[in-house]
């Protein structure tokens, strides 16, 4: 039998924990709300169709899948490489992560300080007629940058996952390394990899920083919905509300997707 | 064919040497508990570690050499691994899991599956085909990977505790699929097993390794006869008998021992190991008439120290041990030339 103190201490917790975690929903979810609220409905649907929400939308979709792909591209033979272990992989695998927690704005800056005009190799892209700095290859560039870490640090840990034994048996079969892969480690990890890629996909979407710095803001060309919605926040506030609001909305289900794949929002699992 | 394997190495902190050789269509049995580097020897052979020095080669195919430094990547060795824990592919169906290997070494894919079901039927497991390697049981998945290793017929077959895990009825079939498989193809066989009985029924030829070196080697009777460790002599050492049953009246089954006939319990047939601890086995001067069905009679060939008590070696056909204390053997007059008597109940008889 528990005494009364007990029971009381055990409810008091209870109900400050219940406390708590309402205040941080609300907290997200006002933040959120009060954005969908300021939609008039009447403007909403114009608003879609106008030049600028438009533009920056279709530029998104387009340069988020693209970053996502260059992810998994340039990602997975990375990641592959990550999954076993070898000297030094702490220090590689921590400065490819590095773009995780750096500000995105310290990314595109030095980006621009190896591809800008004045860059490290800006004067050797010059002569080739190579122009990156305020392009749409800069904004993939920026966008891959930041969201790629996402994309590797997942497919690192499904390739760890794979079984030894099958490996070692793989090997006792006439199976070379790339077989291996292919076969044995490579299947498994498939869910794993596109819950990656959606996750660097919507890191990719959401881009504001890094892209700013290195690719600005030129409508149709570099100005992404994150940026639409910085520089009409300032003259069209109708239209920067339509844009933050269908950027939520395809951030949502990216994160949906990632959770209904991985069966959780594990990120690093 | 000839196997040649010659190494040392380290397995995590602690030595490990092993020197043999196994020839097309035998097999070598590697015996002693579990952590005394049996695994880790196997492991060479097939390239998944590398020793620190030595030779492993098949023939004039040399798989490691220490002294020229060349190494022989695992994929490229003619030789097929049967694993403790099977490692089958669970991603896989079974005969996705067989075909693994034949579409590996890049045979063609209308070939492939007809090799990888003739496998499987080789181990009566072609009812399994198509199930998915993660459903099938563990005796289930050892038949499969089993059949997966036999359907590249490699020239050097590496088994791994292969019938620990399959239900003991059904491990005779499976050993006699394995011993044809090895006599048919000409394989030399390395099998690694903690169980001497088992082992003994693999093959003559025991080799016997404690804290990662080999402590003797030899026909189960050497063993028995003269141990040189004392976990030779309790494990190894029990007296061990290949036979062929047949069964009898009266719940019990008669086993053909080389010409002498054993009695044990239970309805058997076919070949069998029988294993009898030399404490179950009585000496005495005369033939007792007691309830023991079992009776061999031979002069004490030596009488050996083996802690508090002795083992008596009896020169009987087959030859037996018994581990008696100091008093009997005085009473007895247990000297080398004496005649005596040994006998032991069925019911002490271990039957494999």
């Amino acid at each position: 039998m528990r005494s009364t103190s007990a029971a009381m201490r055990d409810a008091a917790l209870v109900t400050a924990s219940v406390i708590l975690a309402t205040l941080f929903v609300l907290f997200i979810a006002g933040a959120l709300l009060a954005l969908v609220l300021r939609v008039a409905p009447a403007t909403f649907a114009a608003a879609l169709r106008s030049p600028l929400v438009g533009q920056a939308l279709w530029l998104s979709l387009k340069t988020s899948t693209l970053s996502a792909l260059v992810a998994a591209l340039f990602g997975t033979p990375l990641a592959a490489l990550l999954s076993r272990p070898f000297r030094g992989r702490a220090i590689l695998e921590t400065l490819v992560t590095l773009p995780v927690v750096l500000p995105p704005v310290v990314g595109g800056f030095a980006l621009l300080l190896v591809f800008g005009r004045a860059g490290l190799l800006g004067r050797e892209l010059d002569l080739a007629g190579v122009h990156v700095a305020f392009t749409t290859t800069a904004v993939v560039m920026a966008q891959a940058f930041v969201a790629a870490p996402l994309y590797v640090a997942v497919a690192t840990s499904a390739f760890a996952r794979a079984d030894v034994r099958q490996i070692e048996a793989a090997a006792t079969l006439r199976a070379g390394t790339a077989y291996t892969f292919a076969r044995i480690i490579l299947p498994p990890a498939l869910p794993a990899l596109a819950a990656g890629l959606t996750l660097a996909w919507a890191r990719a979407l959401g881009e504001f920083g890094a892209t700013i710095t290195f690719a600005g803001s030129l409508p149709g060309v570099t100005q992404t919905m994150p940026i639409a919605v910085y520089v009409a926040a300032q003259t069209d506030l109708q239209g920067a509300i339509t844009v933050a609001v269908v950027l939520m909305m395809l951030s949502y289900a990216a994160l949906l997707i990632v959770r209904q794949i991985s069966g959780g929002p594990r990120l690093w699992s | 064919m000839v196997l040649t394997v010659d190494i040392d190495m380290l397995a995590g902190a602690f030595p490990v040497s092993c020197r043999f050789q196994a020839a097309g269509g035998n097999a070598v049995a590697v015996v002693g508990v579990s952590g005394a580097g049996k695994t880790t020897v196997l492991r060479s052979i097939a390239g998944l570690v590398r020793p620190m020095r030595g030779r492993i080669a098949c023939d004039d195919d040399v798989w490691y050499d220490g002294q020229t430094g060349s190494w022989m990547p695992p994929w490229d060795r003619d030789c097929g691994f049967v694993f403790a824990d099977a490692a089958l592919f669970g991603h896989m169906s079974a005969i996705e899991n067989v075909a693994f290997g034949l579409r590996a070494r890049g045979d063609k894919t209308a070939v492939v599956i007809q090799r990888a079901m003739e496998a499987l039927e080789l181990v009566g497991v072609a009812g399994l085909a198509k199930r998915r390697a993660v459903s099938l049981s563990t005796g289930e998945a050892q038949r499969v990977a089993i059949a997966r290793a036999l359907a590249l017929e490699p020239q050097v077959l590496l088994l791994d505790e292969p019938l620990a895990s399959i239900d003991v009825e059904h491990r005779g079939p499976v050993r006699e699929i394995l011993l044809r498989a090895i006599a048919q193809r000409e394989m030399a066989a390395v099998i690694v097993s903690h169980d001497p009985a088992e082992a003994a029924l693999f093959s003559d030829s025991l080799l016997v390794m404690e804290a990662g070196s080999v402590v003797q080697r030899g026909t189960p009777a050497q063993l028995r006869e003269h141990p040189l460790t004392r976990y030779v002599a309790a494990f190894a050492g029990v007296n061990l008998y290949r036979g062929v049953a047949s069964p009898g009246q009266g719940g019990v089954s008669e086993v053909d021992v080389g010409g002498s006939m054993f009695t044990i319990v239970g309805t058997a047939s076919g070949p069998v190991a029988l294993v009898i601890d030399p404490d179950a086995v009585v000496l005495s001067r005369e033939r007792p008439s007691s309830s023991a069905r079992n009776w061999l009679v031979g002069s004490v060939a030596a009488v050996v120290p083996d802690g508090p008590s002795l083992r008596v070696n009896l020169a009987s056909t087959p030859s037996i041990v018994a581990r008696i204390t100091r008093r009997s053997a005085d009473e007895l007059g247990c000297v080398p030339g004496a005649t005596l008597h040994a006998t032991f109940k069925a019911s002490e008889v271990r039957v494999h």
